[in-house]
């Protein structure tokens, strides 16, 4: 009897904690959030670091990927570029097409694309071949991809022209939401006519993660702890929000407040935000802007 | 989540040592204590031709150490490991640690054991920890392990834990519950010669999450039930999973739900055996961490059905289970001819005749304007009884084993694979691989210490390094010596450039439960699986010493 007692009391214990494992969280449609919304109030965490005094700051798209053996060596003219041009020259990092494909296994499992607006910024530009680059999404040559070896000669092309356009970046935290937004002020310098969009990105510096390399002066063949910068790793949508049709006299200012999503894996004090206003006709960019997300 | 497990194991080894006293305070007395040791340690050098890399520690060393107490209904034991570094293929490991350490003991039919175990639900497919050095995978739970037998036929499981992750630990909590009920036993039916079996089993993980994006389960739920038959020579296995929603990496954060399920039927009596198994999985990878890769922190297995080849050639190709999705179906006829018959000559002959096919499951989009394995939807539909378009591997080998005299015996055998390079190995545009693998495998008996054994191998591709050749030499002196040469010859890779040679020669002693092996040679980059899961295995070329002993 005694023996029975034990039984059924284990038993029921058992049952009881069995009970608590029944834990499933069933999720139901939306699977995402509702869209992100912005604080126009919180603390400053990061200003404008480009060219803030009236020049031209270009944008250098490189279209790259962590199994492209020959892209670390257009990550080290960028780099170079960077040097050269200072706060004048932004670089955004690419990831895109075969090489960027993440592996099943193996050391390349990681996924750095921005899907599916990545795929298709490379349609609509023609990127077909990795390493790329797009400096400021102008044509050269007929086309919008340029070889690493005449990104300089690109630049140089367009970097005294005046600026149409003057962006400035401020980034606000709200801490009540726990959330970061940008406010951004585009002032018209010039009378303009057409369609202009403004779109904003995320970049992370200092991804630790392999890449593969054919060039000895940079690493072996696969280079385990390569450090990815100016990775791009969010926008606003993949073509942009209008901020301008039609005519727009000179002096024209508009303030654009714009809502950052963070990922739990990105480090903050690593990223940044670029801001880009283009021409909707023909894509290029007028001007560009890049401010840390919070340097506190 | 990086908790360094060397520092919880001072308190486990003091916890040892009292509970040993305090066995003794019991009088008890007495005790066993055995274990075992095993060093691989490799001196590298660099090989750009084959792609190996230059190691800069030149030597690199993974070595463990077991260490048991059993006394009575008590157990207890720890594993040391050492990485000096890790040697290439395991580059996560580093460092010196007891990431393993457990006591165990029974009392009136329940068994207790803290800290860490291996163990499996079923066949696995929701709760299977275990570990396996030849992949570098090890996913034991750490925590709680409670198994009770109530009644005569009942067994019963609960088990609670984190995963241990090389040598931190996972951030989820995995909880779960599993019950064995042998019908014959409960009921009494001892006479029948039908045996029933149910089993069902739940396992659940917890994960944080603060995601801004997406809606994320933080419990993540798992079931399976099963039965097994059993008459005389016949079986019949059968088990169905199921799994709740569960976004994680490895499947774009899509919301579906999981399913597995695994049959399989043998029948064998003297001289003839037959396995037909067949699977079909969906969306079941299952990790205590949603954002993990590769081999790190799964909670379940997902039975492999295909032939586990042990020749080099025709293991050149292995198979590594498609977690997300994947039909696969596996036949195995083992029949003896008789001896003394005219094919079956005077010794017996054994032929084994193994049939395997793994392919994609069906995927459809949910609506016009989802691609299917969006992330934050449900991903795709999948029509259950449907097979997709894409063949992932197919395997059809025979084997026949021959003695054709007291000293001589021979192994033929045939393979032809298909292998979908792009899938198993995730090589974006890859070509599959049709291979036709031959291997003679001769053994002369000299005296009897003596013995002789050649291995000719043939593998014919159009595909990927196209045709190779191998031939391999052994000469046994037992029971303490072996030496072998090889050479495994790439001779019609397509680049001529890469005609390579990979040359192996190795010596080995043993003495008692001491055993001393070392090598030189190249080893060719590729993969490697066991039980349908993979490591990528680098080129090295170098001289690989190996020690194993136990007590």
């Amino acid at each position: 009897m005694k023996n029975k007692l034990y039984n059924n009391f284990i038993i029921i214990s058992l049952l009881i904690l069995s009970s608590y494992l029944a834990s499933c969280d069933k999720i139901e449609e939306p699977y995402k959030y509702p869209d992100f919304g912005y604080d126009s109030t919180g603390v400053e965490t990061g200003k404008t670091i480009t060219d803030t005094i009236g020049g031209k700051v270009i944008l250098l798209e490189d279209y790259t990927g962590h199994t492209c053996v020959n892209c670390p060596k257009a990550h080290v003219k960028a780099h170079e570029l960077l040097q050269t041009y200072g706060n004048k020259l932004i670089v955004m990092a690419v990831h895109q097409g075969t090489f960027a494909k993440p592996e099943n296994s193996g050391d390349f499992t990681y996924d750095f694309r921005v899907l599916p607006s990545v795929d298709d910024w490379a349609l609509t530009f023609g990127i077909k071949s990795y390493p790329a680059g797009m400096i400021n999404r102008i044509k050269f040559n007929n086309g919008y991809s340029v070889g690493y070896t005449s990104w300089n000669s690109s630049i140089t092309d367009i970097i005294n022209e005046p600026p149409q356009v003057s962006i400035k970046i401020t980034n606000i935290f709200n801490s009540t939401h726990n959330r970061y937004s940008s406010k951004i002020v585009t002032d018209f310098k010039n009378d303009l006519s057409g369609n202009y969009k403004l779109l904003v990105c995320i970049l992370e510096d200092g991804i630790v993660k392999p890449q593969k390399n054919n060039d000895a002066t940079i690493g072996g063949s696969v280079i385990l702890d390569y450090v990815h910068n100016h990775v791009l790793r969010g926008v606003n949508s993949t073509w942009g929000i209008p901020i301008g049709t039609d005519n727009i006299s000179a002096g024209t200012k508009i303030i654009k407040w714009v809502g950052l999503r963070t990922k739990a894996d990105w480090i903050i004090k690593n990223l940044s935000v670029v801001a880009l206003v283009y021409d909707a006709g023909d894509y290029h960019i007028l001007q560009a802007a890049m401010a840390p997300l919070d340097i506190r | 989540m990086k908790k360094i497990i060397s520092r919880t194991c001072n308190g486990f080894i003091v916890f040892l040592v009292f509970s040993s006293m305090y066995s003794r305070a019991q009088t008890i007395g007495g005790g066993q204590i055995h274990g075992n040791f095993q060093m691989d340690a490799q001196y590298y050098l660099k090989d750009s031709l084959i792609g190996a890399p230059d190691v800069p520690e030149k030597m690199l060393m993974n070595g463990f150490g077991n260490i048991i107490y059993t006394n009575g209904n008590f157990n207890a034991g720890l594993r040391y490991e050492s990485y000096q570094n890790s040697m290439l293929g395991y580059p996560a490991y580093k460092g010196n640690g007891i990431p393993y350490r457990f006591a165990s003991y029974t009392n009136d039919d329940l068994q207790i054991t803290i800290g860490s175990f291996y163990d499996q639900f079923g066949s696995g497919m929701i709760f299977r920890t275990y570990e396996d050095r030849s992949l570098g995978y090890d996913n034991a739970m750490d925590g709680f392990r409670i198994k009770y037998k109530p009644y005569k036929g009942i067994e019963l499981k609960g088990i609670i834990g984190n995963q241990r992750n090389y040598f931190s630990k996972g951030d989820g909590i995995v909880r779960g519950f599993d019950g064995d009920f042998f019908i014959n036993d409960i009921f009494g039916f001892d006479e029948m010669k039908t045996k029933y079996t149910l089993g069902g089993s739940f396992v659940s993980k917890y994960q944080s999450s603060s995601d801004p994006t997406y809606k994320l389960p933080k419990n993540v739920g798992a079931y399976a039930g099963r039965l097994n038959i059993t008459r005389s020579g016949f079986g019949l296995m059968g088990e169905y999973a199921y799994k709740i929603n569960d976004p994680n990496a490895s499947n774009n954060l899509i919301y579906k739900n999981g399913e597995g399920l695994f049959i399989s039927t043998s029948y064998s009596q003297k001289g003839l055996g037959i396995i037909l198994s067949a699977k079909r999985i969906d969306n079941m990878d299952f990790r205590s961490d949603r954002n993990a890769s590769l081999n790190s922190l799964i909670i379940n297995y997902l039975p492999a059905l295909t032939k586990q080849h042990t020749y080099t050639l025709a293991a050149m190709y292995p198979y590594g289970t498609q977690s997300n999705g994947e039909f696969g179906y596996e036949g195995s006829i083992m029949y003896n001819i008789k001896k003394g018959s005219i094919l079956g000559g005077k010794y017996g002959t054994k032929i084994s005749l193994n049939y395997s096919l793994a392919q994609a499951i069906d995927k459809q989009k949910i609506n016009d304007t989802i691609e299917i394995n969006t992330s934050g939807t449900l991903g795709y539909k999948s029509d259950f009884f449907k097979l997709g378009d894409e063949k992932y591997f197919e395997d059809i080998n025979i084997e026949i084993s021959r003695k054709f005299s007291k000293n001589f015996k021979a192994i033929l055998t045939y393979a032809y694979i298909t292998y979908n390079k792009e899938i198993i190995e995730g090589h974006p545009g890859a070509p599959s691989i049709y291979a036709n693998i031959g291997i003679a495998d001769i053994s002369y008996t000299i005296n009897s210490t003596n013995t002789l054994r050649v291995e000719i191998q043939s593998l014919m591709a159009k595909q990927d390094e196209k045709d190779w050749a191998m031939l391999l030499l052994e000469y046994t002196i037992a029971p303490k010596w072996f030496f072998s040469i090889a050479d495994l010859y790439n001779y019609n890779n397509p680049d001529t450039g890469k005609r390579f040679h990979y040359y192996n020669a190795a010596l080995g002693f043993t003495k008692g439960t001491n055993r001393i092996a070392l090598s030189y040679g190249k080893q060719r980059e590729g993969i490697t699986c066991v039980g349908g899961v993979c490591r990528a295995v680098p080129a090295s070329n170098g001289i690989l010493l190996t020690i194993t002993s136990s007590f």
